[in-house]
């Protein structure tokens, strides 16, 4: 299925509740009248998912790289020590 | 301090300042370092969407807002034994705004599975990892087109929007290709 900009550009402001009400209005009749833009709007709402479920965990490999300097650097000794204090009590 | 800006905010300072009171707060409870540590950056997540999101209107203080995720989720995931629960599943009804909002279906239809998601995204980190990493500056860290422009070496908005739809196409069919030939290897 060849899909024009255009119209890749208004579902994408309809799924992300950009567009304005006579928009989603038309988007939604549309919706009903094409089940295969039903299927394509489904596949395009799991794609949304998956990239922020890669965005997530690029966060996160960062967060655990700062925690990896903090724990083992020798200039955050004294960060370290305070932190572990509070599990030893 | 803002969020939505081409850099990553000084995690390490952030995390400085934010941390202790955290790990204090779980130790209080019986936790282990461990445990702070993830609770700690979920609350980081959540705080981070968020604030690419712009809707961090009603909390001025940074500190207590990721603080007072924390602490949700500490309850959620350790007092009421959740452990395997997702990031969303935890945070719903925290907020009247909850995180995400613009990425929520309308409920009607079915979730991939955690399983199918993971090996969606092997397969992408392994095959497509330059639109994944284009696709994540857009939607993920909300930059504009300018400035996606700029550090994806594009020669204007105009192409770097084209190469993004091309990509979100091409993840598209990915996700579809692959939802289907596992959901009906498993079912």
């Amino acid at each position: 299925m060849k899909t024009s900009l255009d119209s890749m550009q208004a579902m994408e402001a309809c799924l992300l509740g950009q567009a304005s009400s006579e928009q989603r209005l038309l988007f939604e009749a549309n919706m009903l009248l094409d089940p295969m833009l039903r299927k394509d709007v489904h596949w395009q709402r799991q794609t949304y998912r998956i990239i922020r479920e890669y965005g997530r965990e690029r966060l996160r490999s960062e967060l655990e790289q700062v925690h990896q300097t903090l724990f083992t650097a020798s200039q955050h000794r004294k960060f370290r020590n305070k932190i572990l204090a509070f599990f030893r009590t | 301090m803002t969020m939505n800006t081409d850099h990553r905010p000084d995690l390490l300072s952030l995390y400085q300042r934010m941390f202790p009171a955290v790990a204090r707060h779980v130790a209080k409870w019986g936790g282990t370092v461990e445990e702070a540590k993830d609770i700690f950056h979920d609350a980081l997540i959540v705080y981070y969407e968020k604030a690419t999101l712009g809707t961090m209107v009603h909390c001025r203080n940074n500190e207590a807002y990721v603080f007072g995720v924390a602490r949700h989720l500490w309850i959620k995931r350790y007092a009421q034994n959740q452990r395997h629960a997702s990031l969303d599943q935890l945070m719903a009804g925290y907020e009247v705004t909850d995180i995400g909002l613009d990425w929520q279906s309308d409920g009607a239809e079915e979730e991939m599975t955690a399983t199918t998601g993971k090996q969606i995204m092997q397969v992408l980190r392994a095959a497509g990892q330059k639109c994944m990493e284009l696709l994540t500056a857009f939607y993920y860290e909300k930059l504009d087109m300018q400035t996606l422009a700029d550090r994806f070496g594009f020669s204007g908005t105009r192409s770097a929007t084209v190469q993004k739809f091309k990509c979100l196409q091409k993840v598209k069919k990915v996700v579809k290709e692959k939802s289907l030939q596992y959901e009906d290897f498993v079912g």
